[in-house]
């Protein structure tokens, strides 16, 4: 306990088992253990090193005997105890013997095994393996905003650390000697013992913050995925957003929660869906359904939608296991890497049309507010520029969209000098009122590029419209 | 709003990174549901200061709060 309290900095926990491969990176200060990062491979461990031994030891006899062992279930299970303990020694020794009398038979009679295994042929066996933990640890770095100078210490977990050549090869990417002080068998059970005394409130002066997996969110107008929650914020947490109505008089809104790192919702995970309704008529934009997602310290995923006019409120819980598994987890985040160009253009997409849009629907409102007060050349000027973004909209072409909603843009500022003379006019202090924030959100803002009305509105709250 | 951030931490607005950072781990000490089981308001305390937190270590996050601040007339 000592030890623990005494450490401090950035650690990064290795950890090859038997079957799976975990890197994390935590910040440890002050008895917290903070959870940065995490990432892995979730069909990588100790267990496919054995098989390239059982590959190469079956190649030999086959290329000696003619035989191949792979077909004989007894010869296989034995080889496989063989590879395992091989490994084992290999860690150790430089070289050992496998020895397997009577591993087979045919007419000829019993048939024995015996290859030389030396620790460099274990190390060219396996070398592809070794050097694909080194990516994600990359990836676990760079989620954490961190370089692997900046880490202060490795430790290494999993009897498959045992091996030579991956302190070699954590050495040479971390730059630093993996830390001897902690049995790599041992290190798991002392963990999970220690987390027990901290929730048994035995153990007081330490505490480990985890993280959520994946990130967390809501699909909106045009079919993106709108997080609320990003992957490795610590749980439990909660975050709201304001959203609102995409059609004039919306009476309802559906609320689909997604698990993923997609763009688009739907190649995220659909966890559950229920809807708003009552929400009373009103000028699309204008009414504020308040989107909270609370994860509890049992994992549950409590989302709910509330009508800030009405109070109506809706709301679900999502089981913390009803979400992916480790292995859809690790596809999901390389999915979403190998798809990340294309999701980008497919969102911008949505995102230029939608902002045309509300451009139209707010220029068209303004204009019937202001348009009087703007002289003929101007209101042409705006007027023309109105219905080429709105042709252009029909066309579907994404370049000329942005182009004529630039354009458009530029010619309403005429409609927005107006605006603000008016107002000026009449209020003596001329005082413009709110910041770009949105009071209702108490959170760290997310910035919204669904806003393009801060020209010609005092109000302006940060907003994506929600889809039906 | 931004009062509330450094409020929620216990810290004056000129709290430096390190003092940010040490007032949000004895807060995560005091409040984590881990170590207050069966206390659903220390959960909620814990929530408030985690996001606190989140704002006030992100430099990008912090400077945002600040110029919305600067902004009142």
């Amino acid at each position: 306990m000592a030890l623990i309290k005494k450490q401090s900095g950035t650690v990064v926990v290795y950890d090859l088992g038997g079957g799976t491969f975990d890197v994390s990176i935590l910040e440890v200060g002050d008895g917290v253990f903070e959870v940065k990062s995490t990432n892995g491979d979730t069909h990588l461990g100790g267990e496919d090193f054995d098989l390239r031994i059982i590959d190469f030891l079956a190649d030999e006899f086959k290329k000696d005997q003619g035989i191949d062992l792979k077909n004989d279930k007894l010869a296989l299970q034995r080889l496989k105890e063989a590879a395992e303990k091989a490994k084992i020694e290999l860690s150790s020794a430089t070289q050992t013997d496998v020895n397997l009398p009577f591993i087979t038979a045919d007419q000829t009679g019993p048939k024995h095994l015996n290859v030389k295994l030396t620790r460099a042929k274990l190390e060219e066996l396996v070398d592809d393996l070794l050097q694909s933990t080194i990516d994600p640890c990359k990836k676990a770095l760079k989620d954490a905003g961190l370089s692997a100078s900046d880490i202060d210490e490795v430790i290494l977990v999993g009897g498959m650390t045992r091996m030579p050549k991956v302190t070699e090869i954590v050495k040479g990417f971390f730059d630093k000697e993996p830390s001897k002080g902690v049995n790599p068998d041992e290190v798991v059970a002392m963990g999970a013992a220690i987390q027990a005394g901290v929730l048994q409130g035995d153990v007081k002066d330490v505490l480990l913050l985890d993280v959520t997996p994946l990130s967390l969110g809501i699909e909106t107008l045009g079919g993106v995925f709108t997080k609320l929650i990003e992957r490795n914020t610590t749980v439990p947490t909660k975050k709201s957003q304001v959203f609102s109505t995409a059609e004039d008089n919306q009476a309802a809104v559906t609320i689909r929660v997604f698990q993923g790192e997609r763009e688009m919702a739907t190649d995220n995970k659909l966890l559950g869906q229920f809807d708003l309704v009552g929400i009373p008529p009103a000028a699309r934009g204008t009414p504020q359904i308040e989107v909270t997602f609370d994860i509890d310290a049992n994992g549950i995923v409590n989302v709910s939608a509330k009508d800030k006019s009405t109070g109506k409120e809706q709301q679900i819980k999502i089981q913390a296991s009803g979400g992916l598994s480790d292995d859809e987890i690790e596809k999901m985040v390389k999915d979403a890497e190998v798809n990340a160009e294309e999701d980008k253009k497919k969102r911008e997409g949505v995102d230029t049309k939608n902002t045309a849009d509300a451009l139209v629907f707010q220029t068209e409102k303004n204009l019937k507010e202001y348009g009087e007060k703007i002289s003929e050349e101007d209101k042409s000027k705006i007027e023309t520029d109105l219905k080429e973004l709105k042709d252009s909209l029909e066309k579907d072409d994404l370049d000329i969209i942005k182009e004529k909603s630039e354009a458009l843009t530029q010619s309403s500022m005429k409609m927005g000098e107006a605006m603000y003379k008016d107002q000026q006019g009449q209020q003596p202090e001329g005082d413009p009122g709110d910041a770009s924030a949105n009071p209702d959100s108490k959170d760290g803002e997310k910035k919204d590029d669904d806003v393009i009305d801060a020209d010609f509105e005092e109000v302006d709250e940060d907003k994506s419209a929600d889809s039906k | 709003m931004a009062d509330d951030f450094y409020n929620t931490l216990g810290l004056s607005k000129g709290a430096s990174d390190s003092e940010i950072k040490s007032a949000y781990r004895k807060m995560a000490m005091k409040y984590h549901p881990d170590r207050n089981q069966g206390k659903p308001d220390a959960e909620k305390k814990f929530k408030e200061v985690s996001n606190a937190y989140e704002v006030l270590k992100d430099p990008q996050k912090k400077t945002g709060l600040r110029s919305i601040w600067t902004c009142s007339f």
